[in-house]
This record gives structure tokens, sequence and C-alpha cells, in this order.
């Protein structure tokens, strides 16, 4: 007999919290990797960084929240937590490949300079 | 816009066929908001122009004008960057024109088909003639097959120039790119008796275009337009993209599991949609974070030097393109990610949350881009070395978004009090369905749907007008 498939039941007062749950993890995203960003360019300085390690804390909170009222399986929010922590990496990961490519692009063009 | 095409400063055939297609598309964005402007009011009053246009020819006409104007000016995009990229003029420009006014023709009598005959019996007669009756591909099956034939023109022209000129990341990427884009097409051509494979391949056409193809070739527009507009560094902005089509590609094509929820495919899909979906926000961000890095940087520069002047030679196509990046993040991202969990999408499906997503994704992932690069067209057809923002230019674009936000903010209203009486509290039964349409906030909503859609109506008066007249008056101002 095939398994019963049981729809999660979501009381329509949890909907805007959820709704609202899922704004901010997307919100804080874009804060983290705004600020990452903001510090990497010198806007700000590199002690800025921690706000935005704050912004990641709170999305990994707001998506930790959202799989709970979503009623999400332990393992899916376990995936989840994972790829926060993969998300944790990506703008350091970014910026380091900018940095290299800056430095052989510069390279590039002072050789060039040289032999014109 | 029209005085470019007699005398213009276009340095290549490409650019020229490219700016023929830009004058289509801006004709067909002007319909497609008309359509939807009736479609709007029929919500509220639904006698209006009963029996004479229904809602459901508007709604046609407005999504299927949506998709075309679009692949016009995505058409008319690549045909402006061909030679600029590959460094070679392009291969059978006289054929891709012959191909233009193919396609143009072939959309004006499938239009007219739409607005005047309307619907058919259900036949085989009515597929091929009037129209295939899937939501945004529409047209009929001899239209199809032009189409096919149209593309394959273009996509001859991009290939072989690319194959003879320089191979550039960005081309490389536009020419695999189109490659998946036109090939997908075709996966929304046949039919099948069963509903559920049915809605199973037309999703490979819908879904891998918007979240996958369609995001993949703003990424290369967004990539060619900094190199010309600031000035950004070919190499850095190569790097940015190979990044992005890895994750878009990684997040997008298996994100196609969102829509294979509840049309009676394998249960496996939600595990796969719910996580692949999650992702898919991701290189939004990373497209978001590019714009703003590559302009802050490329500005920082100059400044270092001692220039006091803007980086950016092309005020409303930068514009646009900021205005893309905000845009993509929240239509794409933010209004996705609000529904793609099949836990909530099981409420939300199919009510107005959907039309918000819509709304706003088509308008900030794409939309603001296409004007963008037809910004960038006018002022190559002028000839003009910087094009400064006027008044209309700022009203087009500040209406225009100030309309769709507007939209999109009282639809997702209107979803919302569909969740919570039609799915939460009333089952979604038929009756339910009827019952939450009447109620006040739901009337309301679409009131403020209307209101906002006539404000972007007006966003795009200002648009179309400013796009007639910026080349001619950036090119006195210069003088």
């Amino acid at each position: 007999m095939n398994e019963l498939i049981v729809r999660p039941e979501i009381t329509p007062d949890m909907f805007l919290p959820i709704f609202t749950i899922s704004t901010l993890v997307l919100v804080f995203g874009v804060a983290y990797a705004a600020t990452i960003t903001l510090a990497k360019m010198g806007y700000f300085s590199k002690k800025w960084m921690n706000l935005g390690y704050l912004f990641w804390a709170l999305q990994t909170y707001s998506l930790y929240l959202l799989s709970v009222w979503i009623q999400s399986e332990p393992f899916t929010s376990k995936v989840l937590m994972v790829t926060m922590l993969a998300y944790l990496f990506i703008p350091h990961l970014y910026f380091r490949l900018i940095e290299d490519s800056d430095r052989r692009y510069d390279s590039g063009n002072n050789i060039a300079e040289q032999k014109n | 816009m029209l005085t470019s095409i007699k005398e213009n400063h276009l340095t290549n055939k490409g650019q020229e066929l490219g700016m023929m297609y830009f004058r289509v598309a801006i004709i067909l964005f002007g319909a497609q908001l008309v359509m939807g402007l009736i479609a709007a009011i029929q919500f509220l009053a639904p006698g209006f122009l009963f029996e004479l246009f229904d809602f459901s020819v508007a709604r046609m006409v407005h999504i299927n004008a949506l998709v075309v104007w679009m692949l016009y000016a995505m058409i008319g995009a690549t045909y402006m960057m061909l030679t600029d990229e590959t460094g070679h003029e392009g291969v059978a420009i006289g054929l891709g024109k012959l191909g233009f006014w193919l396609l143009t023709a072939a959309v004006t009598v499938v239009v007219l088909v739409y607005i005047i005959v309307q619907v058919g019996p259900g036949t085989e007669a009515s597929l091929w003639l009037i129209h295939e009756g899937r939501e945004y591909i529409e047209a009929p099956r001899w239209a199809d097959i032009g189409i096919v034939v149209v593309v394959l023109i273009f996509y001859f022209n991009v290939f072989a120039t690319y194959m003879k000129g320089e191979k550039t990341g960005i081309m490389t990427v536009m020419v695999a790119n189109l490659l998946a884009l036109a090939g997908l097409y075709m996966a929304g051509m046949f039919y099948t008796d069963n509903i559920s494979m049915d809605q199973f391949w037309w999703w490979w056409v819908i879904h891998l275009w918007v979240e996958a193809t369609w995001e993949v070739f703003v990424g290369t527009l967004a990539a060619y337009a900094l190199i010309k507009i600031i000035g950004a560094k070919r190499e850095i902005v190569e790097m940015w993209l190979w990044i992005e089509v890895l994750m878009l590609f990684g997040s997008g094509i298996l994100g196609m599991g969102h829509h294979y929820f509840w049309i009676g495919t394998p249960e496996y899909w939600w595990e796969i949609g719910a996580l692949f979906s999650a992702l898919e926000p991701v290189p939004l961000i990373a497209m978001f974070v590019h714009v703003l890095y590559d302009w802050g940087k490329e500005q920082g520069i100059a400044e270092g030097r001692g220039e006091t002047a803007s980086v950016i030679t092309n005020g409303p196509a930068m514009a646009w393109i900021v205005t893309n990046a905000f845009g993509n993040f929240l239509g794409a991202g933010i209004w996705g990610f609000f529904h793609t969990l099949p836990q909530v999408n099981i409420y939300t499906h199919g009510t107005q949350f959907t039309a918000a997503h819509g709304h706003l994704s088509f308008f900030g992932a794409y939309a603001t881009i296409l004007i963008g690069m037809m910004y960038y067209g006018l002022q190559r057809a002028y000839g003009v070395q910087r094009m400064k923002l006027t008044f209309k230019s700022k009203m087009g674009i500040f209406l225009t978004t100030f309309g769709v936000m507007g939209m999109t903010i009282a639809l997702t209203i209107a979803g919302y009090e569909q969740v919570i009486v039609e799915r939460g509290e009333m089952g979604a039964t038929w009756n339910a369905f009827f019952v939450a349409q009447n109620l006040p906030w739901y009337v309301q909503a679409q009131m403020w749907r209307a209101i906002m859609g006539v404000v972007t109506l007006l966003g795009f008066i200002y648009l179309a007008w400013d796009l007639l007249t910026i080349g001619k008056v950036s090119k006195e101002a210069e003088a």
C-alpha cells in the first residue's frame, strides 16, 4: 500500500509570519553580500564586515525558522543549514577570484605598456 | 528612434537590423500594456467588452505580446553586439532582414487572428490556424513552424559570425545559450492527449526560458553593457559572467521542480524543486552585486585619476540596468522565494501571488535591461558620445517602475486574501474561489492594480516619447 502523504496544515494566522520570514531570508542575504562587498571595495572599514556576519547569522536563523514553520522534514532543514554554511564562503570566494583576475589583468597591462 | 532609419552612425548592418527589432519590440510593449489594462478593468467590471473582447482574449494577447516583444528585443540586442564582440560583419544580414520581415508579418497575422477570430472549435484546424491554447506560447502551429525558420536564420547569423570572428567569453556564452533558448521552444510544439504530459513539456519552454536561458542572456547583456557604458574591464566582467552561468544553470534547471509539484508528476519533484528553487535567488544576488560593484569600482578608478566626470556614457541605459539589478532580485528573488517551497506553494498556487511575481519579475529581470539596450542602440545610431537622462527618461523610468511595483503590491494583497480565505479557511473549493473573489480586500486590491496599470501606461508613453526624441536632443546638446 502506498504511504499516505499528509498535506502540511498551516493555520491562517501563520501565513503572514511565513511570508515575512521568507522575505527576511533574502533581505538579510543581500545585506550580508552588500556589507562584505562595500567593505572589500573600501567604502567601509574592514571591521564592518562583522556586521555582515551578523546579517548572515540572522539570515540563517530566519531560514531555520522558516523551515520549522512550514514543517520541513529534518533532512531538508539540515540541507538548508549546510547551504547557509556554503553561502558564508561564497562572497569571499568571489572577491578572491576578482583580486586574482585584477592582478593578472593589471600585470598584462603593464607588460603591454612596457612593450609600447 | 525613427530618424535613425535613414541617417545613422551605426558602424555595421547588424546594428541596423538590431534597431529594426527594437522598433517593433517597443510597439508590442505598448500593445501588451493596453491589453493588460483591458483585462484589469474586466476584473472590476466583468461586463466590460463581454462577448466582444473577453477577458480570456485580452489576457492571451497581453501575455503573448509580452513574450514576443521581449524576444524581439533580445534578437535586436544580439544583433547590436554581434559585430562589436566578434569584430566581424554579420555573415548573412540580408537573410536576417528577410527573417525580420517574415516574423513581423507572421506576428501581425497572428495578433489579428487573436483579436478578430479569438476562438475556434476543438479541432486540429484551430490548432493550426487560430491558437494552441498554451499560455505564453499560444501561436498557431503554422506560426510555430515559421518562428522556428526565422530563429534558425537568426541563429545561423550569430553562430557563423562567431565562428569567423573573435571568440570572446561573452559571445561564447551567448552562442551556447541561444542554442538552448531556441531549441527549448520546440518542447512546446507538440501535443499530447494527457494534460500532465503536456504541461510537463510546456514547462521546459517557460521555466527553462525565464529561469535559466533568459537569465543567462541578461547576464551576457549586462556584461556587454558594463564594458561599453562604464568601461568595465572585460576580464573581470567575463569572470563574473562564468560564475553567474554556473549558478544560474546549477539552480535554475532543476529549480523547474517547483512547477511539477501539483501537475501529476512523481513526488520526488517536491524535494528537488524545493532545494534548487531555494538556491535560485543566490545568482540573482550575485548579479545585483556585480553591477553595483563594477560601477563603484570604475568610478573610484576614474576619481583616482583625478577625473570628476561620471564614468557613465549613457545615463538612461545605466539607469535601466541598475533598475534591472534591483528588479531582478526583488521580482524573481523575493517574490519568487515567497511561494516556491511546496509547503507554502500548495496554498499560494494559482492565486494572485503568481501574478504579482510574474509582473515584477518579467519587468524587473527582463524589460528593464532590454530597454537599457534600446537606449544604447540609440546612442550608437546617433553617434552621441554621452547620452544624458532627460526629464522624459526620468519620468519613463519612475512611472513604469512605480506602476509595476504598485501593481505587484496590489496583486500580493489580493493573493494574500485568497490564501487566507479561499485556501486556508475554506479549503480551496469551487465556492471558496468565488467567495474570495468578492471580498473587499480582493476587490480593492484589483482596483489599485488597475490604477497602477494606468500609471505604468503613462510611464510607457514617456518612455516611447523619450526613445523617439532623445537621440536628436543629445546630438544637438553635443554640437
